[in-house]
């Protein structure tokens, strides 16, 4: 169980320092090669098949999703201007929720990406888009099936607040994340 | 007298006869005497010709004087409120105007708080510049003493300076002399050097008061077109032919529009001026750049 | 006979030389125009007869003058001004008008026929030439009178300005308005040119974007996100009959009709980026236009069919690149002043292409002369987007927002006049001028 963890862990801090660079044709090449320590992951994983089963029933007992204060609590990873890249300071919420769906893997969670007003409408669609997709991918490398995953972009068509200002825009360059 | 039914007639063919007429004169005065003769004899031929023609126009005039006088005298009065009203539009404008005054009016105030301060200060000045004088009335004499000394050794040069100048003068005098003597015999060159002057004037004088009156708005680029303009003294447009088509139909209205709005067009009001130079007819080429 | 052949060579010189004089007198009085002022054109539109006693259905000169003074190329004479209101052509009294210096005079009467239809007649003078530029009768119904006024005023601006008006046209555009539950809701809504007639198309709970109007005015395409993705419809305007012709996993969305009006451009990201895509309509096939990793959206057709616009973020940031429709060679790239440049739409004569400029978090709206590669900016607020040309290139539409939301603006193509729209309340968005639509 620990040792899972660990690999987990250690595995996403590796990708996050992988992700703030920006993304070039070798990042998918670097990420390939990690699905395949991935997949001996888990294959160690499925045949503990015990410990698979006390972590199951571990998360349901923090009963993560309603905990208040759990890192599931997070639902909204934001954005700076312009980019998809993850921010630092959400790997412990992609984790979290990569790990909840790895352990629960009939969930279906939906990301939806947004974009602040600024610049074109139809630019910013597309930029939701890549902001959920940067995500999921994310997610996916962690553990959690692609179908589990969905994606929508309402790009800057459905603002958190409804202003015009730097405080709202920060607020309004988000992917929310929804079970 | 030959100048009296000259400008009795018009456009540039009698220019050409005036021209040969005069130059025919000048020329042959001196080489050919029976020349003259036969000139002499087509002048008298025209001359009848004319005054044949004038009692008819005479008469014909005098008819549509009467008519356009009794036509103008009812128009006046509509004409008055229409300008009445063109007035009041310019009331308009005036208003604006007035704004502007009262806001000159201000302006003055402030400057006049300026000049009380600045008579302040000139008063200081006063005061300094009457020390200086002190100091310069001192500097003065010693300066007058050296003067005087400089002054005789001047008074000397200047002798001998204005005896040269002298000399120089009546030389001038005797070159103009023979200068104007040259001009005089050239009278009338000089004349048309001056009546160049005064064409370039009046031409520029239509160009800006036509340039002010041709909208631009919406036109391409690149387009020209030719007008011919018919005056008369006073410079009132009375026809406006296209010469040569920009091929834009809206670009030659529009170039006629501004000719016509520009009437009376600033020519000389005398007439005799007006038809020396022969404004009766003249060409606009428009071509505007960008 | 020496003495006589001195003579007459001493003669013939001389002719020429008053030839000459002659000819420089009249070099003299060649004047050439060099300069001109650009002014709007003076026009007196009087009030229009009307054949009954009853008060007039509509003030049709009042519906003129407001489109050709919108124009800012019109500076219609104030009524209260006009020195008479005649009605037909032999009342015009031209020394009148010429004292007022106006140049420009329309005249004309509205008629009920027997047969309970309208019948509009109209004449266009030209003052100073004492001619009448143009005269029409157009048929009319009570519901169209409006209508028929706008084609008077594309009529008088093509005689007077030479480029046909674009006053007779609809434009389409996206409201949102809140409801006293904080809930919002979308419409898809046409309006006449001056905001006159809003009707709406659609309305929704969940966004909708993207408005682009089939090349002969009869259908919008759109994006709405009813189904809780983006998705593209076509609709017809007239019987609101629609087809959802892209519901593809992901983005569905940008959609751009090809000038012909086979054909859709659109962006989808069904295979896993976002792409551009031309949709066929009546087989529903599609073809890849582009294929990078960057997003690649906005697609706008040039209005001979062959290329296409697009924004792209490829090089690092949001720039336009241009794109052979047939496909075979790589994209050009013709934006380079500035980090942001998106939404191209190109002018209907191809010299020109309006865009969103960013730079300093600030978004303008751009024009880039396709001939030198020269751009200008247009707008000067803060946060103008969505700019789309009158289909006689001479307006440009858009939104600005600001404090007050987001509204409507139009600025010259040459940056010029500046103007802003109110059309209704609540917020407009994404304003598509309409087609031309065809004459009659």
């Amino acid at each position: 169980m620990n040792t899972k963890s660990m690999i987990v862990l250690i595995f996403t801090a590796f990708l996050f320092a992988c992700e703030s660079t920006p993304e070039k044709a070798d990042d998918a090449v670097a990420v390939e090669d990690q699905g395949t320590n991935l997949s001996d992951a888990t294959d160690d994983a499925s045949s503990e098949a015990q410990t698979y089963g006390t972590e199951d029933d571990e998360t349901s007992g923090i009963s993560s999703l309603d905990d208040p204060q759990g890192p599931l609590s997070v639902r909204i990873i934001y954005f700076e201007y312009d980019s998809s890249d993850i921010q630092f300071e959400y790997r412990e919420t992609v984790e979290a929720h990569a790990a909840y769906l790895v352990a629960n893997p009939n969930t279906i969670m939906t990301l939806e990406g947004h974009a602040d007003e600024r610049g074109s409408r139809e630019y910013n669609l597309a930029l939701g888009e890549r902001r959920a997709q940067t995500v999921k991918r994310q997610m996916t490398l962690l553990g959690a099936s692609p179908d589990q995953i969905r994606t929508v972009s309402y790009g800057e068509e459905r603002p958190a607040i409804d202003d015009h200002d730097d405080y709202s825009w920060s607020q309004n360059r988000r992917v929310e994340i929804l079970y | 007298m030959r100048l009296g039914w000259f400008t009795t007639l018009s456009s540039s063919v009698l220019s050409l006869i005036l021209h040969l007429v005069v130059g025919v004169l000048l020329l042959f005065s001196f080489e050919f005497t029976p020349q003259p003769k036969t000139q002499i004899r087509q002048d008298v031929n025209v001359v009848q010709a004319v005054v044949i023609d004038k009692k008819q126009v005479d008469l014909e005039l005098e008819r549509i004087r009467k008519i356009e006088e009794e036509k103008h005298k009812k128009e006046k009065q509509r004409l008055e409120e229409l300008e009445k009203k063109a007035n009041n539009l310019e009331k308009k404008r005036k208003e604006e105007e007035k704004k502007l005054a009262e806001a000159k009016k201000k302006k003055e105030q402030e400057q006049k708080k300026l000049k009380e301060e600045q008579v302040r200060l000139k008063k200081l000045e006063k005061e300094k510049a009457e020390l200086k004088k002190k100091r310069e009335l001192e500097e003065k004499k010693i300066k007058e003493a050296e003067a005087k000394a400089e002054k005789l050794k001047a008074e000397d040069k200047a002798r001998q300076q204005k005896i040269a100048e002298e000399k120089k003068v009546a030389e001038n005098n005797r070159r103009e002399k023979e200068l104007a003597d040259a001009m005089n015999a050239e009278e009338t060159a000089k004349q048309a050097s001056k009546d160049q002057e005064l064409i370039n004037r009046i031409s520029n004088n239509i160009k800006r008061s036509i340039e002010s009156k041709f909208n631009k708005v919406g036109l391409p680029d690149d387009l020209e077109c030719e007008l011919r303009v018919r005056l008369v003294p006073g410079g009132d447009v009375i026809d406006v032919t296209i010469a040569k088509s920009s091929g834009h139909d809206i670009f030659d209205r529009r170039a006629v529009n501004a000719t016509q709005k520009a009437s009376p067009l600033p020519v000389p009001d005398d007439v005799e001026t007006f038809e020396r130079l022969d404004l009766r007819e003249i060409k606009l080429y428009f071509k505007p750049t960008n | 006979m020496n003495i006589r052949k001195f003579g007459s060579i001493v003669f013939f010189t001389h002719i020429l030389l008053g030839t000459l004089l002659v000819l420089n007198n009249a070099l003299a009085l060649d004047i050439t125009i060099e300069q001109g002022v650009e002014n709007p054109i003076p026009v007196a539109i009087v009030p229009f007869g009307w054949s009954q006693t009853s008060l007039a259905p509509i003030d049709l000169s009042e519906i003129v003058a407001g489109d050709l003074e919108r124009s800012a190329r019109f500076e219609a004479m104030d009524f209260k001004d006009l020195p008479q209101r005649p009605a037909e052509y032999k009342d015009v009294n031209f020394r009148d008008w010429r004292l007022l210096g106006m140049e420009n005079l329309v005249i004309g009467q509205l008629v009920l026929t027997e047969a309970g239809e309208y019948e509009v007649e109209f004449r266009l003078i030209d003052v100073y030439k004492e001619k009448q530029i143009a005269g029409f009768r157009l048929p009319s119904t009570k519901a169209q009178l409006r209508t028929t006024a706008h084609e008077i005023s594309d009529i008088i601006y093509e005689k007077l300005i030479g480029v046909r008006g674009a006053f007779a046209t609809r434009i389409a555009y996206i409201t949102v308005n809140q409801k006293r539950d904080g809930s919002k809701i979308f419409s898809l809504q046409i309006a006449d040119a001056d905001g006159h007639n809003p009707q709406i198309l659609l309305e929704s709970p969940e966004p909708l974007m993207s408005p682009s109007w089939s090349p002969d005015g009869k259908r919008l395409a759109y994006v709405s996100f009813e189904g809780k993705n983006s998705n593209i419809f076509v609709q017809d305007i007239k019987t609101g009959k629609r087809d959802n012709v892209a519901a593809n996993k992901g983005i569905n969305s940008a959609p751009a009709w090809s000038p012909d009006g086979s054909s859709l451009a659109m962006t989808l990201s069904k295979d896993g980026n976002t792409e551009i895509y031309i949709m066929h309509l009546e087989s529903r096939t599609l073809r890849r236009i582009t294929n990078n990793q960057a997003i690649d959206t906005e697609p706008n057709w040039s209005k001979d069919g062959k290329k296409l616009a697009f924004t792209s973020d490829r090089g690092g940031s949001p720039q336009i690149y241009e794109v052979a429709v047939r496909g075979g060679g790589k994209p050009k790239r013709l934006t380079f002043n500035g980090p942001y440049h998106a939404r191209p739409r190109y002018s209907s004569d191809g010299n020109s292409m309006i865009m969103v400029t960013g730079q300093g978090g600030i978004y303008r709206i751009a024009i880039l002369d396709l001939r030198n590669g020269f751009s200008d900016i247009l707008t000067k607020a803060r946060l103008d987007e969505s700019p789309s040309f009158a289909p006689n290139d001479h307006m440009i539409i858009y939104t600005t927002t600001g404090a007050r939301g987001t509204t409507l603006a139009a600025v010259s193509a040459d940056g010029q006049v500046h103007q802003r729209l109110a059309l209704q309340d609540g917020e407009v968005r994404e304003p598509a001028w309409g087609p031309f639509l065809p004459r009659r």
